[in-house]
């Protein structure tokens, strides 16, 4: 489920998704009707997918699950040479970028924990992370240049 | 996301195809289970057709690669998209999973 607005004037496109794990298959769509839209490299798709995925599974499974009126919301735009990703929830505060488990990347295969790698994956992979409370919800900015 | 199966001379090949993520994970972990059971000497992944995957799949593939580990059970990747390498090569997943360019390299390196 979800209502997709696009303001063409500044080309920000604003979609609420489904507090569950069915928000992945929008996501994809979403992301593709917003680069095909704004003329961007089909390239950036997966990054974007990928990084936003690894949020929202994170915001969905651990966040959203506990509350009565989830929301989830996900706006997109491009702005100075970034497509600009700005992800709100309204759970619990949490901060993914310093409160995640730390990613281990280095250890052998027997001893290789199976966390943090979704969050890690997304600092790895966006040119700027930010997080922020505002009004009781988590808000999530990444820059993607393109 | 689809999961094939092939098995031939002691390999079993496992195809991908589709999209690898939280949503759909968990019925992958099921059939890849049920499928290496009766694995032969030899398993290759081959992601061919695995347009995207997500940490949750990345967990997935390196729970597979300790089980075939602990069953001394060969095991490597085979045919990952540039996108896809990249993520495994970040994660330093490349260097406890083998990956080959393709499913006969991968078979003839795990032959030796």
């Amino acid at each position: 489920m979800s209502d997709s607005q696009t303001q063409p004037e500044t080309g920000k496109s604003t979609v609420s998704l489904a507090p569950d794990l069915s928000a992945l298959a929008v996501l994809e769509q979403t992301l593709e009707e917003f680069i095909e839209r704004s003329g961007l490299d089909t390239a950036l798709l997966f990054r974007l997918n990928l990084m936003l995925d690894e949020l929202i599974t994170n915001s969905v499974k651990y966040s959203l699950d506990k509350l009565p009126e989830p929301r989830l919301e996900l706006q997109l735009s491009v702005e100075d040479g970034f497509v600009v990703a700005r992800l709100e929830d309204n759970g619990p505060a949490f901060d993914p970028f310093t409160e995640a488990p730390q990613a281990d990347t280095t250890s052998e295969l027997a001893d290789r924990p199976i966390g943090g790698l979704g969050v890690f994956l997304t600092k790895e992979l966006s040119d700027r992370y930010a997080y922020q409370r505002i009004n009781q919800r988590n808000c999530i900015v990444i820059h993607c240049r393109y | 996301m689809e999961l094939s199966t092939e098995r031939e001379d002691g390999v079993l090949s496992l195809l991908l195809d589709g999209r690898l993520d939280g949503s759909n994970v968990s019925e992958f972990d099921e059939q890849v289970r049920a499928a290496i059971e009766d694995s032969g000497s030899i398993v290759v992944m081959d992601f061919e057709k695995l347009r995207y995957i997500s940490s949750a799949g990345l967990r997935s593939v390196l729970m597979t690669a300790r089980t075939l580990g602990n069953k001394n059970v060969g095991f490597a990747l085979c045919s990952l998209s540039e996108q896809i390498r990249e993520v495994f090569e970040i994660s330093g997943f490349d260097k406890i999973i083998a990956v080959h360019q393709s499913r006969a390299d991968a078979i003839a390196a795990l032959k030796g």
